[in-house]
Order: C-alpha cells, then sequence, then structure tokens
C-alpha cells in the first residue's frame, strides 16, 4: 500500500512544483529570479526537495544562468546561492554537482571580481569543498591557487578570508597539492590570517596549516620558518594554545605544532613543544572536557608522542594522563576509545615503567580485551596496536596477557579482519 | 626562565627596580592588602624544629641532625600563611642537594602543626615527597601521585585558592592534582630528615620555572566569564530600565544637559528634569574646570545664594583653589574698570555693569602690548573664534574681546555642551592663555553681567592703562593670600583646626617660594586635572542643597564593587584575585 502511495506522492510533488520551475526557463529575468528564489527557500534544510529538483535536472539551467554574463547580476546571485545549497546534501549531490564542472565554473566567476558573487561563490566552494572526502580529487592550478589566496589578503572581509581558510585546507590531501599550496606562497598568507583576532578565521587557518604540514618534511620546514609581524608561526601557535583561548583553537594549534614537530621541523626538545604543546594537550584530556574534545586531545597526544621516548617519559611523568584515558575508555563513543587505546600505544612504545603503570591501571587490560571485541572496527586495531605495544614487554607481560585471556580475542580477530 | 615563555611571562622592564622582588610578587597577587595580610617571602626561623637550619636571607633550608629515623624528621614553615587574595599561590622550591637519602618532603601545612614531622603526615598538613614520589594527605601512608625527584629538581607547588585544591610540578611539567579540599590559611612548609639535605625556596622573587601565568589567565576568564553570564535575578524588574536610569542620572548630575535630554529621548525615558537648573550648574563647574575661580564663587553665590556662607569650608577649598590658580594665570580677576584695586574679586556684586575681567598672571610680559593694539585685538578676536570649537593650546595674550565676539560665543554654548576638557593650559611662561577657552564656555556670565558698549581703542587704551595701573599681579596675588590666611584663622577660631585647610593653605603658598611653580615639587596643583575634584565637591554641595543625592547611583554602585571586592578579600574568597573592577572597565 504504502509503496503505491510513494510514486504517486512523487507524482504530486513534480506537480506542484513544475510550475514555478518552469519559469526558471524564462527568458523573462523577473519571473526566472522569483523562480529561483522559490526554488532555493524550498530546498534549504530539506534533502528530499534537493533530491527532487535536482532530478528535475535543474542543475544545468542554473549553471548556465551562473556562467551568462549578460545574466542579471541578482538572478545569478540567486543561482549561485542555490547551488551552495544543494552542495548541503547527501554525498551523491555532491557528486553530482562537481561531476557537472561546478567548480571550476566558480573559480571562473571569481575572476569576474563582483563582490557580492564572489562571495556567494567562495561560500559555495568551502561547502563543496567540505563534502569532498577525497573521492573527487579536484586539483587546483597554482593560478587559481594564487586567486584564491587573494582573497585572503588582510583587507578582504572575514567571510572571505575564512572560506579561502576551510577551501584551502581541503586542498593538502596528497604530498603534490600541498607543495603546490607552498610554492603558491600560502604559507605566509595563512601567518598573517592567523594575526586577525577572529575565530571564524583562526580555526580554519589552523586546520589549514595542520593539513599542509602533514608528514611533509619542506612544508612543515618552511611554514615554521615563516614569520608574520616578528613573530614565527610556532611563537603565534604557542599563543592561541593559552588556556584562555577556546578549546577547539587550543586543539587545532596543538595539532598543527604536532604535525609540524612529527615532520621534523620542531626537535621534540624545543620547549614549544615539551612545554606548550604537551601540556596543552594533557590538559585538555582530562575529566573536565567534553569527550569528543578529550578524543581529539588524545588522538593528537598519540601521533605526537608516538616516536619520541622523552616526549613519553615526560607526558607520563605523572598519573593525571593515564587516569584520564583510562576514563576515556569507560565512554561509549568509540572514536574516544580508539584515541585512548592509540595514545597508551604511544606511550608505552618505549619505556618499560610506563608500561608497568599502564598494565596495573585498574581494569586496563580488560578494557583492552573487550575492545578486541568492539563492534567498530576501528576500535578493534587500536585495542591491537596498543597491545603490540605492551607486549614489548619482557618481563611481567606474559602472565598478564595469560591472566587475561588475550589469545582467545586475538585469534577471532585474525580468523576476521585482513588488515592486521 | 619561565617555561615556554610567550612573551607575556617575560616581565615589563619598567616594573624592575631595586626592589625587583618586592614588585615581583605585587605584580603576582595584586589583590593581596599585604597591611593586613602579608605574603610569605621566606621561611620562619621560629615556626621550625631545631634540626632545621637557615641561611641566605631565610630562603635556604639544611637539615643539621643525625637522622636516623622518621622520628628525625624536621620541618619548616614561612612566615606567613597564604592569603586568599592570591586566587591563585605558587612557590618552588629546588633540591640543592639530596643528601643521604633524599627524604624531602614539600607541601602545606596548618599553624600550629608538630615540626617534628615531614610534610603530609599529621592532620592540617599535606606533601610530595622524594623518596617515592607519593603524595600524604593528612597521613603517614602516602598516595602514589608522581616521579621522584633529587637533587637539581625544582618542584613547585600551586594552591588555587577558589577551589581549595593543590597541584605540583617538576622542572615546569604539571603533575596534576594532588590535594583537594584544602583548609584555608595554609603556610608553605617544607621538610628535611637526613644529613646533607639542602633546599632552596622561590617564593616569587625570582622568575618561576613552570609557566604559572597561563593558568592564571585561565582563571582570570573564567571569573570574567561568570561575571558577565551571571543572571539578573527576576525581582530586579525591568533590567534594561534601570541600567538606562543610572546613565541618566549620572548625567544629569554632572550637568550634560543635552546629552542627558537626547539620550533620554532615544531611550524613550520622560526627562523631567529642570533644564534651567542643570544649565547652571553646568556654568557653574565649567568655571571652575576652566579654573577661573574668582567668577565661578561670584555665579555660585548670586544663583545659589547662602549655600557658601553655610558652608565654609567648602568656600574656603574653592578660594584655595582660586589662589593657585592665580598662579597659574587662569583666574580672571573681576575687578572694576573705575574703582582699580579696590574690590575684592570674590564677591563681586556691585555695579555689575562697570567691570571687565582681567587676566592675572604671575608671569606675564606686556611686552607685546606696546604698539601694534589695534591689529592685536583683531588678531585676537579671530583668534578667539576659530578656536570656538573646543581646540585649546593658541598661545593668545588674554585681552578682553569686544561685545561681537561676545556674542558669537554665546551661540556656541551649545555646542560647547559636555565638553570639559578645554581646559587652560597654564604652563605658558609668556602669557596665560586660558582665558580662551574659558571665555567661550561662560559667554552666559559675560553677556549677562558685564559688557561695557566702548569702541575698541578707547577699550585697548583703558585695558593697556588698567594693565599698568592695575595692582601688579604678584601684589594682587600677596594681597588675596592674606585674605585667604585670616579667612583660616577664623574658620579655626569657629570650628576648631582642621589639618585638611592647614595643608591645602599651606600646598597653595608653598607654590610663591618657587621661581617656576610648574617645576617645584608642589607644581602638581597646578595640573588641571586637580580642579576635578573641587568641582565635585561644588556639584554635591550644589546638589545637596537643592535636596538631590551628593552622588550619581552610578557611582555608588561602582563604589560598592570596591568595596565588595575588598571584602571578599578579607573574608579569604579566592575569587576577588580575579575580578578587579578597573580591569572589568577596561575590557
Amino acid at each position: 500500500m504504502l509503496s503505491d502511495v510513494r510514486p504517486f506522492m512523487t507524482f504530486m510533488d513534480v506537480e506542484n512544483s513544475r510550475s514555478y520551475i518552469d519559469d526558471l526557463y524564462s527568458s523573462d529575468p523577473d519571473k526566472c529570479l522569483t523562480s529561483l528564489i522559490c526554488i532555493k527557500n524550498s530546498v534549504i534544510g530539506s534533502n528530499r526537495q534537493k533530491e527532487s529538483v535536482i532530478a528535475q535536472g535543474i542543475v544545468p539551467r542554473l549553471m548556465q544562468l551562473l556562467k551568462d554574463k549578460n545574466t542579471k547580476s541578482n538572478v545569478r546571485l540567486e543561482a549561485a546561492v542555490t547551488i551552495g545549497s544543494l552542495a548541503k546534501g547527501t554525498e551523491e549531490h555532491v557528486e553530482l554537482l562537481i561531476n557537472c564542472g561546478t567548480i571550476s565554473l566558480l573559480l571562473e566567476i571569481l575572476e569576474e571580481g563582483d563582490p557580492l558573487l564572489t562571495d556567494a561563490c567562495l561560500c559555495c566552494l568551502r561547502t563543496l569543498s567540505q563534502q569532498d572526502n577525497g573521492t573527487f580529487r579536484t586539483v587546483y592550478t597554482l593560478k587559481q591557487l594564487q586567486k584564491l589566496l587573494s582573497y585572503a589578503e588582510p583587507s578582504e572581509n572575514i567571510l572571505r578570508q575564512s572560506c579561502v581558510a576551510s577551501i584551502l585546507s581541503s586542498v593538502c590531501k596528497s604530498t603534490a597539492e600541498q607543495n603546490a599550496l607552498n610554492s603558491a606562497g600560502a604559507a605566509q598568507v595563512l601567518a598573517g590570517m592567523l594575526g586577525v583576532c577572529h575565530t571564524a578565521i583562526r580555526i580554519p587557518t589552523l586546520t589549514c596549516l595542520a593539513a599542509m604540514s602533514y608528514q611533509n618534511c619542506a612544508v612543515a620546514a618552511d611554514i615554521a620558518n615563516t614569520a608574520y609581524k616578528e613573530s614565527k608561526i610556532p611563537a603565534l601557535l604557542a599563543r592561541l594554545m593559552s588556556r584562555d583561548k577556546p578549546i577547539d583553537m587550543q586543539l587545532e594549534a596543538a595539532r598543527c605544532l604536532t604535525n609540524l614537530h612529527r615532520a621534523g621541523a620542531i626537535p621534540a626538545h624545543d620547549s614549544v613543544v615539551t612545554f606548550r604543546t604537551l601540556p596543552c594537550l594533557v590538559r585538555i584530556c582530562q575529566a573536565e572536557h567534553a569527550i569528543p574534545h578529550r578524543a581529539a586531545a588524545a588522538d593528537t597526544l598519540a601521533y605526537l608522542t608516538e616516536v619520541d621516548s622523552g616526549l613519553q617519559q615526560t607526558t607520563a611523568i605523572s598519573n593525571q594522563l593515564v587516569a584520564a584515558l583510562a576514563d576515556l575508555l569507560n565512554s561509549s563513543n568509540p572514536t574516544a576509545k580508539q584515541a585512548a587505546f592509540r595514545a597508551f600505544a604511544s606511550l608505552g612504545a618505549n619505556d618499560e615503567d610506563i608500561r608497568k603503570r599502564i598494565i596495573e591501571t585498574n581494569r586496563l587490560m580488560e578494557r583492552v580485551v573487550e575492545g578486541l571485541g568492539d563492534p567498530s572496527e576501528g576500535v578493534r586495531l587500536a585495542a591491537v596496536r596498543c597491545l603490540h605495544s605492551l607486549s614489548r614487554s619482557v618481563q611481567q607481560l606474559r602472565t598478564t596477557f595469560q591472566d587475561h585471556s588475550v589469545w582467545r580475542p586475538l585469534m577471532a580477530l585474525l580468523t576476521g579482519n585482513k588488515n592486521i | 626562565m619561565a617555561a615556554g615563555s610567550s612573551g607575556r611571562s617575560a616581565m615589563d622592564p619598567s616594573l624592575e627596580t631595586q626592589n625587583g622582588a618586592v614588585d615581583r610578587l605585587k605584580r603576582l597577587y595584586p589583590a593581596v592588602n599585604e597591611e593586613k595580610t602579608p605574603l610569605p617571602r621566606a621561611w620562619s626561623a621560629k615556626e621550625k624544629y631545631n634540626y632545621i637550619g637557615l641561611s641566605q636571607n631565610n630562603l635556604r633550608v639544611h637539615y643539621k641532625g643525625h637522622g636516623k629515623t622518621h622520628r628525625d624528621a624536621a620541618s619548616v614553615q614561612a612566615t606567613h600563611p597564604i592569603p586568599a587574595a592570591c586566587g591563585l599561590y605558587y612557590f618552588e622550591v629546588k633540591i640543592v642537594s639530596k643528601g643521604r637519602d633524599g627524604y624531602m618532603g614539600i607541601g602545606l601545612s596548618a599553624h600550629g602543626v608538630n615540626m617534628n614531622r615531614l610534610p603530609g603526615w599529621d592532620k592540617q598538613s599535606y606533601g610530595y615527597h622524594g623518596d617515592d614520589g607519593h603524595s600524604f594527605c593528612s597521613s603517614g601512608t602516602g598516595q602514589p601521585y608522581g616521579p621522584t625527584f633529587t637533587t637539581g629538581d625544582v618542584i613547585g607547588c600551586g594552591v588555587n585558592l577558589i577551589d581549595n585544591t593543590c597541584f605540583y610540578t617538576k622542572n615546569g611539567h604539571n603533575l596534576g592534582t594532588a590535594f583537594t579540599d584544602l583548609p584555608p590559611n595554609l603556610y608553605p612548609t617544607v621538610g628535611l630528615q637526613t644529613p646533607g639535605e639542602v633546599v632552596d625556596a622561590n617564593f616569587g622573587q625570582e622568575p618561576f620555572v613552570f609557566d604559572i601565568e597561563d593558568m592564571m589567565n585561565e582563571l582570570r576568564s573564567k571569573t570574567r566569564v561568570s561575571i558577565y553570564d551571571f543572571p539578573v535575578p527576576e525581582s530586579q524588574g525591568e533590567w534594561q530600565a534601570v541600567l538606562n536610569k543610572m546613565v541618566s542620572t549620572y548625567l544629569i548630575h554632572h550637568g550634560y544637559c543635552n546629552t542627558a535630554e537626547a539620550f533620554a529621548h532615544i531611550t524613550n525615558q520622560p526627562f523631567n528634569e529642570d533644564i534651567g537648573s542643570i544649565k547652571n550648574r553646568q556654568r557653574i563647574l565649567k568655571l571652575v574646570l576652566a579654573g577661573r575661580m574668582g567668577e565661578a564663587i561670584d555665579k555660585t553665590s548670586r544663583l545659589y545664594p547662602g549655600l557658601l556662607e553655610h558652608n565654609q569650608n567648602l568656600l574656603f577649598m574653592l578660594k584655595c583653589r582660586q589662589f593657585v590658580e592665580m598662579v597659574n594665570g587662569s583666574d580672571v580677576e573681576v575687578c572694576p574698570r573705575r574703582n582699580i584695586g579696590g574690590l575684592s574679586p570674590s564677591f563681586n556684586t556691585s555695579s555689575p555693569r562697570s567691570n571687565s575681567p582681567i587676566q592675572t598672571s604671575v608671569i606675564q610680559s606686556t611686552k607685546s602690548y606696546s604698539n601694534k593694539t589695534k591689529p592685536t585685538i583683531d588678531e585676537l578676536n579671530n583668534q578667539n573664534n576659530t578656536m570656538m570649537n573646543g581646540s585649546s593650546g593658541g598661545d593668545v595674550a588674554v585681552i578682553r574681546t569686544t561685545d561681537d565676539s561676545d556674542v558669537e560665543m554665546d551661540t556656541t554654548d551649545e555646542v560647547q555642551n559636555g565638553h570639559t576638557d578645554n581646559t587652560c593650559n597654564g604652563k605658558i611662561t609668556n602669557s596665560s592663555n586660558g582665558y580662551q577657552n574659558g571665555n567661550s564656555h561662560s559667554n552666559n556670565m559675560c553677556s549677562n553681567d558685564c559688557f561695557e558698549e566702548e569702541e575698541e581703542d578707547e577699550d585697548m587704551d583703558v585695558d593697556l592703562a588698567l594693565r599698568k595701573s592695575c595692582k601688579p599681579a604678584v601684589e594682587r596675588i600677596l594681597e588675596f593670600g592674606r585674605e585667604l590666611y585670616s579667612m583660616n584663622q577664623r574658620l579655626k577660631l569657629d570650628q576648631g583646626s582642621s589639618d585638611h585647610n592647614e595643608k591645602m593653605l599651606e600646598d597653595a603658598f608653598s607654590l610663591l617660594a618657587y621661581s617656576n611653580p610648574w617645576a617645584s615639587p608642589v607644581g602638581w596643583q597646578l595640573d588641571h586635572a586637580q580642579r576635578e575634584s573641587v568641582c565635585a565637591s561644588l556639584n554635591s554641595a550644589i546638589l545637596e542643597s537643592q535636596n538631590k543625592p551628593r552622588k550619581p547611583p552610578l557611582e555608588v554602585a561602582m563604589a560598592h564593587a570596591h568595596e565588595l571586592v575588598r571584602l571578599m578579600s578579607n573574608s579569604g574568597l579566592g575569587s576577588c584575585a580575579f575580578a578587579s573592577v578597573s580591569d572589568l572597565m577596561e575590557h
């Protein structure tokens, strides 16, 4: 019965919407504008409506309206905003838009320099780039990157600057892209944006810097040497990690410094790492903060301390972190558990004393065993990594592992998962 | 040496004086009133067990017992307990030598705790020990807390006086919270047990290894957020209306008539004030702020008869100020054209039309009045007019101008409303120029009382003549000074002596002892800012005589807030350290 009704209702929707969608194709700009506004209002916040209008094939028409320079500017503006709204839909919507060549169209329009249109296009580009989870691999040319960077100048308005920062952070997926962005002069522009006292600008900038320097030694070195008003970027980042800044900002700045350190640009014994980044992350892992923040901090901490034993020892200098991470394992959030396991894995990688303390933590081994059987794959993998790290212990773990019958879930994992 | 210095933790070099240490502590704990609750700065030579030896200004502690068992443990407390007004207190101990076994304990203890023990073993005693890294919370059995520590390590102990918790640091790394629910008034304490143990303390005299300022900033911003977000209780009624009323009463109190009216209009408040009386007060206050005390006193006595007679101390203060302003050269001496020098400047009630105010200045050159009199006046007029709109600072000689310019100035009265900073610049040696600005404010008075319709030439000649034949300024001042002195004597007889009056008189008279009063040690009196307190007192007195409150509600609220913070400090409420009213005003 229901399945009979649904096509009927879709039919009704189509019938209802047909009238104003028809006007979209009219050559009278006013009718067109009205139609656009109706469509825009109907798709905002409703994936179903987005689905519906896209199925009726309006996207090419929208792009045509946008592309044509002779169209009235308010029509073009509404078209851009509507596309932006569609871009907030599902993955299929985004894929469709990208396949239609939306991105290059938007970049072309930026060249025209119309202020309102530029704002709308930048917002749209930002939305598309945020939804782009890497399957589409949009590649920007150097010229396009430079054009984008030009909108991040201090003279530009806040919206533009924050849009550019967000767009650029999604551009850094591969080494080549990171290098391209760096050679376009992004480091200096981003350093300038860090100086703007606006959270909406700073946080995407931090994300971008972190993405640029991830596992890229050359870019990281460049970034670490870039200065803005006599302060080098690491010093600017250190200031953004102060306790009175918003937690998100502290986290992003810490992540950025972590990436810079792991890419070799800042040594482990540098005070900005040992006395600023590390304590900041340890602090955010504490129970008084929200779980998502704690998970993010633990994750970054895991990456930070993965290799250097000095950092591991400093992090584990007291019991406050071990206790906080163990507490994180109590939450039901899989990201949190995953992050905690990873952090333990890093901490226990080299030092016997630390391993001993981790193992002796109340009920920790039980948690690890539970984690090996967790429904989430990420948690299982993290738990195994943790176990692997702890198993480097020569002295005591054999008995502990025996006691906790670790082998059972391990066998289950081995037979189940190919990745291990 | 502060770890991870972000630039902020570096001390401002201007604060670094010979008493660098004193300034550091005051900077760390600005809300502490050291006269009531002194800060600990060294170990106490009295509150210590005899196995403890002190040296280096009582900052170094060493053990001088045999150290055989735990019964040989010895502790020492600091000279004073930690005041709650610190908000976040921190001190560091450097292990100079761990001695034989390194059984050092660092922590806190209350007054009267047995010093023949290590910190943490007894009630109201808390400690962190170096041999095992355990924390001891009023018990002989410790809990694992942190790493062990030994020679060369710097252990810090921080106390959060808002939530009464304690944390430790080792070489700049935070080890986490050690104790909670601490009682108030704890003393920093250190304990040793084996021979050779030596530790040094830093109570803030030197920069810390740990970045304590970051933590303080966090507490400060948390406190600020809780102040801003504090909910207004329902019972307060219409909050916005209350705030509007506070602003408008403030404006009216200080005589900003037009602003008050405009504000009332915009915020839809009724404006039922007597504009005339506000304007009267405004005029008087402007005269005071311009330094034209003679005219101010005169006007006050005319508009509010009996006020000054009933308030002789106030009158005395006004006259002292007038004296100072005479030295400054900004007081206008209201002296009759025909009767030179006969009339006292303050009470000028007779024949108003016959007067023309003359500037009297101590250091005045008459050279400029040689031959070019007429053009000078024109120039002056022009300059006068152009300077109408508030920019002071021309070096213009101060001859009284003609009627025309007077009338012109009148119309700019509206513009000048609320403008109290067109003050006279008494620092000119050549001629006093404050007159100009004072002029534009007080034109009402001028146009009201004294103007003569005389030709410029005659004016000038007469003025010049007056200037030359009117008593030389210095003599006039001395004469006034004598009057002032006799008034003081009279007041002493009537009311008994007043230290305050004596001091005012003495300070004022001291100005004459110097050839350059502005550069003298008592030169501060000549600063225009000094007029403000006189102005406020006069204003309050006038309002009081009209049965209005002496202070506007806004000022009462501010004073109340300051008092409350002080009360917090006295009552041991730690948050007062981060709740500075002036800080909040600045942000």
